[in-house]
């Protein structure tokens, strides 16, 4: 394991090393920190990246298990491929959003799944290329699972949703937008005796 | 300052905390230890593994003003934790980190020249 331990801290200069699992560690919560492995490396192999703030991933890797705390972007590589087995990307209700992007607006970073799905929820996604076999899962609205792999028109619309149950009572309180500028609340409510 | 090991090491806490300049450990045998004592202190110096030997490392080692720097050689980290500013290798040279079940906690970069091979074996 190689920990990663101040706040913006890289990866340099790996032509075809395998690693375990790499760390990111820094936790300030200042814009400008971030992890990298940077763009001189290439070909190398990752049991575990995990990043702790703000992520890139630039060169061509294949990475079996990928992680960025809630809230964070995680930027890869534009005209680069990641071959990625598992994601834990997701934003939250109470991080906000996570943003997986290319490094260069425009220009799309791919990743390479070849398992069956891919969960994903509260993300922002830009300029990224989806290809191979798996089927993405917006976690949330279950009744539009079973997109193809790829980026999902829907995910966008749904800005938080909130499931509680109070003296009885079951609440599910879903926040989404039709058309982009118009915000909605959807209310569901249901007593067990 | 440099000063060259040519063999195995070992220093004890009341000392290691005052190292600086550069240690360059320039052995070609096998079986070579690095016994760094230094609990509780960060030391300032730039280790250097310049030889095709091999070293185990007997101790934790927190070296995190300064670099671990490998060119050459086998270094073995045997269950410990290593803390450096950064992990260097710079020569195109065949040489292996072995840091299974081992832990390196790296304050800044962890850098590779591409011409260079390097073996990384973790758990």
């Amino acid at each position: 394991m190689i920990n990663f331990t101040s706040n913006i801290s890289e990866l340099r200069s790996c032509i075809g090393v395998s690693f375990n699992m790499i760390n990111f560690t820094a936790t300030l919560k200042c814009p400008t920190n971030y992890g990298k492995v940077d763009n001189t490396n290439d070909n190398c192999t990752f049991a575990k990246i995990r990043f702790n703030h703000h992520g890139f991933v630039l060169g061509n890797h294949t990475i079996d298990s990928i992680s960025i705390f809630s809230g964070k972007t995680l930027s890869l590589g534009a005209n680069n491929t990641q071959h990625i087995n598992n994601f834990s990307i997701n934003g939250s209700c109470l991080y906000s959003f996570t943003t997986l992007q290319s490094t260069l607006a425009g220009t799309r970073a791919t990743i390479s799944n070849m398992g069956t799905s891919v969960d994903l929820d509260h993300m922002n996604i830009r300029d990224i290329n989806a290809i191979g076999g798996a089927t993405i899962h917006p976690i949330i609205p279950t009744i539009w699972a079973q997109f193809r792999w790829g980026i999902s028109k829907w995910s966008k619309f749904i800005l938080g949703w909130w499931l509680w149950k109070l003296e009885g009572i079951i609440t599910l309180v879903i926040n989404f937008r039709w058309p982009w500028w118009r915000m909605f609340t959807f209310r569901i409510r249901q007593r067990f005796h | 300052m440099t000063v060259t090991v040519l063999g195995s090491l070992e220093i004890g806490a009341t000392n290691f905390s005052y190292l600086c300049g550069t240690y360059n450990f320039a052995s070609s045998n096998t079986g070579n230890t690095n016994h760094l004592n230094n609990v509780g202190n960060s030391t300032a110096a730039r280790l250097l593994f310049s030889g095709s030997g091999t070293w185990t490392f007997l101790t934790n080692i927190n070296n995190s003003n300064n670099i671990i720097e490998q060119n050459n050689g086998t270094l073995i980290a045997n269950n410990k934790t290593i803390v450096a500013k950064e992990y260097k290798s710079v020569l195109k040279c065949l040489h292996n980190l072995d840091i299974t079940n081992s832990t390196l906690n790296l304050t800044q970069y962890f850098t590779v020249l591409q011409a260079s091979i390097l073996l990384v074996l973790t758990q």
